[in-house]
Parts: structure tokens; C-alpha cells; sequence
């Protein structure tokens, strides 16, 4: 149990990973669900591809951040494989949220953007 | 599942890294797909393009990135996080760059096998290419399948009518008047066109179209006088000028308007009209030779109606032949069977004559290239034995002999496709050799390329190549015990029962059955040069002239007979005659002109045979030894007409009874009255690999006018120069100027040309089988010098108890003879069993000539002993010293 997690990676983490935190930081998700949610959050930008998402979603599994909850009837009625946060996932996940919030921050300060910030 | 999902599916398994996910990845696939088709076809198809794409997309990166590391000299190092290869990629990439670098560490062996399987996979791609261009590949016109063509060549009007008004089996019967010429004067010297009368619709059937103008329709008659032109004389003549269209030329002295130019991709069916068409003009439908039933003068295709089956055709066919026969006696055969006409494949029929001999080439330049793979195979098989330490510790370090079977097949896969490479460039160059060479009957050549067809064919042969080469040697090398240490891993011996020695056996088997092919075809080649012709050929020139439409019957023998007066006026010239056909004329499948039947009573039998319509000094000029009187210019048609017999002729009719003086009848329909004044020498008029046959000669002064090609024979009495040729023209235009003067050849010229084929087999043959026979040498030669090299300790042993250096020598060459003489032996059996493929091809030689047998056996067979005696003496020569030193 102890340390057999891979160390958090202190690169940020790919684009493409954090939108499939994000989306599972939102609970269990199948495939299908993963890759409306990630439309949603990225207002309708990103279209992901089943290879390319679960390329992905395999090397995460394999690095400790995401969960594979086994197949799961889903609503349609289908099955289908449902994949959840794991805690070192979560973890990563909520690093990769702040880091990104500092620097939205510090856009603010540089009248990057407006927005409730620290105003000097 | 849908079509697309399928195929995305499939498109997943090329996608690294996706391991159990691919499943889940073409469900999401479903789901996605799913909500697409709710809006729509264009979601739907937008969708199957993106996700194909970012697949391919994924599969195009990783491959990239193995290539890199192929390429790169070190791996790098691993990267946290960094991607594992796919897993079987990874194999083969390890593979490849092992075999790569053990090439270059032994660049002899690599070379040596690279030119042989270059040099075999070459020259077999280059034959393929051929066959498949004669040979495998359909007709360029419309569902060439339903083209039929109406065999036993020509076929009499009033029959061919019949077929086309009452033939329900077919949806076009179309009609062409062959081997006609027009003499086109004006604007040029007078030229003889190759002229071919059709139906409207002829030419449709064959995807014919005008670039210029119009082609013929079904409102041109002969009498409109319009023609089309072919694409390669427009270029000649009128240098592609589009003008020419519309305009009036010159043919047999009278207007023509051509109305148009065929398109120069425009292939012309071969097995129907000869090769080397000028012009197309409407059929003469209203001439009065195509109202007899006697005269077989129309070449005729057609294509099957929808649906129809050829056999039905056929039956259609066969019953409207009985019918006929019942009204024609002309149309019923000698065994009172209704003459029929067989409908054949236009393919087949365009292809027939040139499968055997280029069918032959091909198995002949594939034994050449099995040789080549046993070569290479024993080759690798000696260097599997040279590894067998590196591979036994491969095996005891966990390699299993999957792994070790791949390694050793991917370095045989890499030499046979680097060979497979630069056999495409021998390929290249062996097409060039073969234009050069070539007979000029074979059917459909025009541009011969090595398209895509031959590229793949020569991917797929180096593959195999490869697999055969190195699968054997692969898993006799990885043969391992390594229980019993890492010095003892079993390898190859050379002994009968192994896998050396079956090698060699196989290769002086196939050599064998080569070389004997070749000998055959030499041998036949040999006696066709040496066959006496039954006339004296040097000294003669012949000279065509076509006496065309505007020269009528009565007009053509007094033309005759003034242009042989001119001719023989010319200085030089010992004597001149001329008749329809001269010998060599027509050689290969073709004969002209007039076959009727002769008997010698009315109620006799009779006999069939070749007539021959001759002036005065013909046999004199040619050579022929004559008994009894010449024909003469007064014999000119009362009755009895003096005619003369050839030797096999005579004796058909007459047995040993002296022929002269007896009378002979001439045909059926209105028979002449004929009486036989002289006996001739047979000789092989229509080639030197046909049968002489019956002949009779009768005068020109009263057949002669009959048909418009006249072939003049001059005998010179010195040699004949351009100066010669040109006065013979000339003579000819004293007596017309607008005569075109078609070929003029030496007679001995004529002969060598008929020649072509045998003499183009037994190069090739030649060629391929002395290839062959060096493989099998230096195959013997190879795989001796590494038995030898494995028994040294053993020599050495032999030489130090005693053993003298004879000894050692005949050890090793009764190795290697007893080898040869099992493979000899197999490949006798061989050549005796294929030969009857050959038959036909070599005329007058048994495929099992004995002599042909024993002198390439005795051939081989010396060549071998020298194979074997080379490595011998290298054994001979061991110190025995040295050698247990060594061990």
C-alpha cells in the first residue's frame, strides 16, 4: 500500500489528463461520459477520440491516478467500463487545479484579464 | 456491428499502447456513433473521419518513433513516464537492427547472397512482367469476356450472312475483309497501305474512337470511298496534320475522302486482323467473291448476347452448320460430317500460340530461382552453424526457439527483399534485353513496363524467397541442447538424409532438368539451321508487288510477264520468275493462299494440297532440281494444263508409277483438267519446322491472275547491293510508275527471320540454365568447402594415422559425387517426365533425345566433379599439425 504510488510527476500535467481528472473529479464515469463531459468543461473545444482517450486513460491506470471500477450496466442499458478518481488522482488533479488558478491570478494582476483578484 | 464501426476496429489494432482498452475504445466508438446519427448523415460520416483519422494518426507516431529507433546507433535512455513500444513492433525492430549489423559485420556472405537473389527475383519479375502482359491480363476493350472470335480462320459471305441475320445467341456478330492493300500515290512515294474492310460495327466492339473526324458508321458503303486512317501513318505520312481529315487521297488510282484518325490508344484485336493496320474502310459487301460458298475469305467476331453461356452459342452454331450442309455440299467434310465452326475466347485466341513457349520461360527462370533460394538456404544454413555458440547462449539466457526462429528468419527476410530491391533495377534492365530480343510474333506487346502487377509480384516472390531461404536452416540452427553445454549445439551435416545434402541434391536436379531444356531447344535449333530448304537460297532476293483492284484478271499476266522482262534486263541478274507465294514467304502458323483438292479420276480419292500458280524459270531460279519440261507463258488454259507435282505429291497420287504424262483433276466445284508434265524436288515452302506436304505447280499464264500479290524471286550472280535493290524498283516502274514496292529481301534473310522463335527459346533457355549451373556448382562447391572445414579435425586425425593425401582427396569428391549423382539421376527423371511440354515447340526431336540426355548429363556432371575437386584439394592440403593444434 505504502509507497508503491508512482511520485506525483512535478511536469504539469497534459492538457488532455486534466480535463480527464476534472471530468472524474465529477464521479464515476464510462467512456462515452468521460468524452461529453470533456466537451462541456473545455466549451465544446476538445472532441476527444476513443483511441486517443483511452491511450490515455490506460497509462493513468498504470500510473496510479485513475481507477478501473470494472463494467457497469449503464443507462443506455449497455455495459460498459466505468472508471473512477483514484486519491493519488484526486491529489494530482486538485495540484494541477491550483497551479493553473496562480497563474490565473497572476493574469488578472497583469490586467491579462479582469475578474475578482488581489488588486494592487 | 456497422461497416464503419468494423472498420475502425480493425484500424484500432495498428493503434499502439491501447492493450485490453481496444474493446471499450469501439464501444465508446458505438455510443459516440449513436448520438451522431441523431443528427444526421454528416455528423455520422464527420465522425468516423476524425476518430479514423487521430487512429491513424497515433499508429503513423509510433511508427516514427520505432523507426528512430532502428536508426539510431544507442538506445536513449529511459524516460520517466515514457511510452513502452508496442509489443511486437518491439520484437521486430530488435530483429532488424541485429540483422542489419550482422550483414555489415560479414559483407561477403551478405553480397554473394544479395546479387544471387537479386539476379533470380530480377530476371523471374522480368518474365512475369511479360506473361502478364501477354499472357494473364484481359483484353483493354469492354467485358472482354463475352469477345468470341469464329475460328478455323476464314469464313466464306454467304455463310457469315447467315450469322449475322440469324445468330439470336449473340448481340453483335461483326465482320472484317483482312489482308487487303490499296496503293496510296501522290504527296509521296507510292506506298502499299494494309487495308481491312469492316462492318459499322466492328470497329465499336473494340473501343475504337476518332481523335480526329469521324469513325465508319452504318450509312458508309465501299462505293462512298471513305476510310479512317490509322493514329501511326497519319504521324508517318502526313506529319499529324488534323487537315488531312476531310481531304481527298490517291487509292489504286481513285479518290478517297478520309473522314477521320484513330485514336492512337486504340489496341487492334490481333487474333482477327494482322498487326499493322493503315487503313479501315467500309466492307466491300456487294463483291462477287463473297457470294461463294467455296471462297473462306472473312474474319469474324462477335460478342455474346447478356446471359448467354458460350456452350448455348456454340450449339446455335453447331445447329446451323447441319442445316447448311443439307443445301451446301461444299460445307460437309470428307467423313460426311457437317463442317462446323468452333466460337473461342477472344483472349484465348489472341494468346494461344505465345502461352506455351512464354509459360515455359517462366517455370524455367522459377527453377533458376528455387536454385538460387537452395543456395542461399545452404548458405545460411553453414553461417546457422557458425552462430551456434551465440545462439545457445541466447537459448540458456531464456530465448525461446520462437524468438531465436524469428531472429534468424528476419535476417533471411532482410537479405531476400534487399534483393528483392535491387532485382526490381535487373528487372528493369532484363525488360530492355528482352525487347531487344524478342520474336516478333508474340501477341500484345506494346510497351512492355514493369507496372505495379510486376513491383508486387517481386515484393511477394522476395518474401517467399526469404521464407524459403531461411525458415529450414532457421530451425535446424536453433536445434539446441543445452543441457549438454554450450559447445555442443547440433548443426548441419552433409550426409544424403540431411538437410545440406537434400539442398544440394535438389540443386543439381533442377539444373539438370534446365540444362536438358536447353539442350533441347539448342539441339532443335542446331538441326532447323542445318535442314536443307530443297532450293539454294543464297544469290536470291525476293521482291513483293500487289497487282491490286484496278488491274483486272487478264490485265495481270502480261504485267508479269513485262516486269520479270524488265528485271532480267538488269545487269546481273542470272535468271528471274515469279509466283503467288514463294517459299518463306509465310512461315509460323500462317499459310496462303489457294488449297483445293486433286484426284486423279473422277471417282478416285482425293487428295488435298497447296496450288501453286508459277511463272517460267521458277524452279531454275530457286534451285529446285526439276525432271520433265518447265511451264511455259503459251499454257495459258486450254485443257489438259500442264502442272507439275512435287516429289510428295507425286507419290501420294501416283505411288511408284512414273506421274509424268497421267492426268490429274483440279478442284471440285468446276474441275480442270490437268496434266502432270514434271516432278520437282519437295521443299519446305511455308518454314523449316513444318511438314514439306504436297504441292502442285501450274502456270501462271492460266491461274496466275486469279488474286493481285505477286512475289518475284531474282537470282543474282553477283552479290546484291542497295544499287541492285534500286534497279529492281526501277524495273518495276518502267512498266508502272504508281506501284508500290512492298519488302524486298534476301532469301536467306527470309529463312534466318523464320527463325526467330527457336532461335529466342534456346537464349533464353541457354541463358537461364547456364545460370543454373553455376548456382548448382558453387552450391556443390560451398557446402563441400564447409564440410570440409568441419571435419578438419578429423582429417587431421586421418593424415597423422597414416592416411595419404589421395585418400582425403577422393573422400571428399565421392561426397560430393555421390550427391551430384542423386541429383542427377532425380533431374533425368525429371526431364523425361516434363518433357511432352516441350513437344511442340521442337520439331522433328524427341523430348527424350537421347543423345541431348547424355551430353548436358556428362556436361553437368563434369562441372560438378570440378566443384567437388576444388574443396578436395583445399582438404587435401591439411597439416595435420596445425589442425589438432587448432581444436
Amino acid at each position: 500500500m505504502p509507497d508503491d504510488r508512482p511520485a506525483p510527476p512535478t511536469a504539469p500535467l497534459k492538457p488532455r489528463d486534466f480535463l480527464i481528472l476534472l471530468a472524474l473529479a465529477g464521479g464515476e464515469r464510462h467512456g462515452y461520459g468521460l468524452i461529453q463531459d470533456i466537451r462541456e468543461l473545455s466549451d465544446d473545444r476538445v472532441h476527444m477520440d476513443p483511441a486517443n482517450l483511452y491511450r490515455a486513460l490506460r497509462r493513468m491506470v498504470r500510473d496510479g491516478l485513475v481507477l478501473d471500477s470494472g463494467r457497469r450496466a449503464g443507462d443506455g442499458g449497455a455495459e460498459r467500463r466505468v472508471y473512477r478518481l483514484s486519491d493519488a488522482g484526486r491529489q494530482t488533479a486538485a495540484d494541477e487545479a491550483q497551479r493553473l488558478e496562480r497563474l490565473t491570478v497572476a493574469a488578472r494582476a497583469r490586467r491579462l484579464i479582469t475578474g475578482p483578484g488581489v488588486t494592487t | 456491428m456497422t461497416l464503419d464501426a468494423t472498420l475502425y476496429a480493425v484500424l484500432l489494432r495498428a493503434v499502439p499502447d491501447l492493450g485490453p482498452y481496444r474493446a471499450d475504445a469501439v464501444e465508446t466508438y458505438l455510443d459516440l456513433r449513436a448520438e451522431a446519427a441523431g443528427r444526421g448523415w454528416r455528423a455520422l460520416v464527420g465522425l468516423f473521419l476524425r476518430s479514423a483519422g487521430l487512429a491513424l494518426g497515433a499508429l503513423l507516431v509510433a511508427v516514427w518513433r520505432a523507426i528512430r529507433r532502428v536508426v539510431t546507433p544507442s538506445p536513449r535512455p529511459p524516460r520517466r513516464g515514457h511510452r513502452e513500444p508496442f509489443e511486437m513492433f518491439s520484437h521486430l525492430v530488435h530483429d532488424l537492427r541485429l540483422a542489419l549489423r550482422s550483414l555489415r559485420q560479414r559483407p561477403g556472405f551478405s553480397f554473394a547472397i544479395v546479387a544471387m537473389l537479386a539476379l533470380g527475383i530480377g530476371s523471374t519479375t522480368a518474365v512475369f512482367s511479360v506473361v502478364d502482359q501477354v499472357l494473364i491480363q484481359a483484353l483493354p476493350y469492354e467485358e472482354p469476356d463475352r469477345l468470341v472470335y469464329f475460328d478455323e480462320g476464314s469464313h466464306p459471305g454467304p455463310l457469315v450472312r447467315m450469322w449475322r441475320e440469324q445468330l439470336d445467341s449473340f448481340e453483335t456478330v461483326a465482320v472484317a475483309w483482312d489482308d487487303q492493300t490499296r496503293d496510296l500515290t501522290g504527296d509521296g512515294p507510292p506506298m502499299q497501305l494494309t487495308t481491312v474492310g469492316v462492318t459499322a460495327d466492328f470497329l465499336p466492339l473494340f473501343e475504337a474512337s476518332a481523335i480526329h473526324g469521324r469513325l465508319l458508321g452504318p450509312n458508309d458503303r465501299t462505293a462512298d470511298r471513305v476510310a479512317v486512317l490509322d493514329a501511326g501513318l497519319w504521324q508517318r505520312r502526313w506529319g499529324s496534320d488534323p487537315s488531312v481529315v476531310g481531304s481527298t487521297v490517291t487509292l489504286d488510282g481513285e479518290p478517297w475522302t478520309i473522314v477521320g484518325v484513330m485514336s492512337p490508344t486504340f489496341v487492334s484485336p490481333e487474333a482477327v486482323v494482322d498487326r499493322g493496320v493503315d487503313l479501315w474502310v467500309p466492307i466491300d459487301a456487294d463483291h462477287e467473291w463473297l457470294e461463294e460458298w467455296g471462297m473462306q475469305i472473312l474474319s469474324v467476331v462477335g460478342r455474346l448476347a447478356p446471359g448467354v453461356e458460350r456452350s448455348t452459342a456454340q450449339a446455335e452454331l453447331d445447329t446451323l452448320a447441319a442445316q447448311v450442309a443439307t443445301e451446301q455440299p461444299i460445307r460437309v467434310l470428307e467423313n460426311g460430317e457437317p463442317r462446323r465452326t468452333t466460337i473461342v475466347d477472344l483472349h484465348a485466341a489472341t494468346t494461344e500460340e505465345a502461352s506455351r513457349p512464354l509459360l515455359l520461360l517462366l517455370g524455367a527462370v522459377g527453377l533458376m530461382l528455387l536454385i538460387g533460394c537452395a543456395n542461399v538456404a545452404n548458405l545460411m544454413l553453414a553461417r546457422g552453424q557458425e552462430r551456434r555458440q551465440e545462439l545457445a547462449l541466447r537459448s540458456a539466457l531464456g530465448a525461446g526457439r520462437g524468438r531465436l526462429v524469428g531472429q534468424l528468419l528476419t535476417d533471411a527476410l532482410a537479405l531476400s527483399i534487399t534483393g528483392g530491391l535491387l532485382g526490381i533495377g535487373v528487372a528493369f534492365a532484363g525488360i530492355r534485353i528482352f525487347e531487344s530480343v524478342r520474336p516478333s510474333e508474340l501477341p500484345r506487346l506494346t510497351d512492355l513496363t514493369i507496372d505495379p502487377r510486376a513491383l508486387g509480384f517481386a515484393l511477394a516472390v522476395s518474401l517467399i524467397t526469404g521464407l524459403l531461404s531461411g525458415l529450414a536452416p532457421a530451425f535446424r540452427a536453433t536445434r539446441i541442447r543445452a543441457t549438454r553445454g554450450l559447445r555442443t549445439a547440433t548443426g548441419p551435416g552433409y550426409g544424403p538424409r540431411s538437410l545440406g545434402g537434400f539442398l544440394v541434391v535438389a540443386e543439381v536436379a533442377m539444373a539438370l532438368i534446365l540444362l536438358i531444356g536447353a539442350g533441347l531447344f539448342g539441339h532443335n535449333l542446331l538441326k532447323l539451321l542445318t535442314t536443307d530448304p530443297g532450293f539454294s537460297p543464297d544469290g536470291v532476293v525476293r521482291v513483293q508487288v500487289s497487282l491490286g483492284e484496278d488491274f483486272d484478271r487478264s490485265g495481270r499476266v502480261p504485267f508479269a510477264r513485262r516486269v520479270l522482262e524488265e528485271i532480267e534486263a538488269i545487269p546481273g541478274v542470272e535468271s528471274t520468275a515469279a509466283g503467288w507465294t514463294v517459299p518463306f514467304d509465310f512461315t509460323g502458323g500462317s499459310r496462303c493462299c489457294w488449297r483445293t483438292g486433286f484426284r486423279t479420276a473422277p471417282d478416285a480419292g482425293q487428295i488435298a494440297s497447296f496450288v501453286h500458280p508459277v511463272t517460267p524459270d521458277y524452279f531454275a531460279t530457286l534451285g529446285i532440281p526439276r525432271r520433265g519440261r518447265d511451264l511455259s507463258w503459251n499454257d495459258t488454259g486450254t485443257e489438259p494444263i500442264p502442272a507439275i507435282l512435287n516429289v510428295a505429291m507425286a507419290e501420294a497420287l501416283f505411288g511408284d508409277q512414273d506421274p509424268v504424262g497421267q492426268p490429274v483433276r483440279l478442284g471440285q466445284n468446276e474441275p480442270h483438267q490437268l496434266v502432270v508434265v514434271g516432278v520437282v524436288e519437295d521443299t519446305h515452302h511455308y518454314g523449316l519446322d513444318r511438314d514439306i506436304g504436297e504441292a502442285v505447280y501450274v502456270p501462271y499464264a492460266a491461274f496466275g491472275g486469279g488474286i493481285g500479290p505477286l512475289s518475284i524471286v531474282v537470282r543474282f550472280a553477283s552479290a546484291f547491293t542497295p544499287t541492285s535493290a534500286d534497279a529492281l524498283r526501277q524495273a518495276v516502274w518502267a512498266v508502272d510508275p504508281h506501284l508500290p514496292v512492298a519488302e524486298i529481301a534476301t532469301l536467306p534473310r527470309m529463312i534466318s527471320r523464320s527463325l526467330g522463335e527457336p532461335r529466342f527459346l534456346s537464349m533464353l533457355f541457354g541463358v537461364f540454365a547456364l545460370l543454373a549451373a553455376l548456382l548448382a556448382a558453387s552450391g556443390i562447391a560451398s557446402s563441400l568447402l564447409y564440410a570440409v572445414g568441419r571435419r578438419r579435425r578429423e582429417m587431421g586425425i586421418r593424415m597423422a594415422v597414416g592416411a595419404r593425401q589421395s585418400d582425403l582427396l577422393a573422400l571428399v569428391v565421392r561426397q560430393g559425387m555421390m550427391l551430384t549423382g542423386l541429383g542427377l539421376l532425380i533431374g533425368l527423371v525429371g526431364s523425361a517426365l516434363l518433357g511432352r511440354f516441350l513437344e511442340s515447340l521442337i520439331y522433328g526431336l524427341s523430348p527424350t533425345d537421347p543423345t541431348t540426355f547424355a551430353v548436358v548429363t556428362a556436361a553437368l556432371a563434369t562441372v560438378a566433379f570440378g566443384a567437388s575437386y576444388w574443396p578436395a584439394r583445399i582438404a587435401a592440403r591439411t597439416d595435420p599439425a596445425i589442425t589438432l593444434r587448432a581444436e
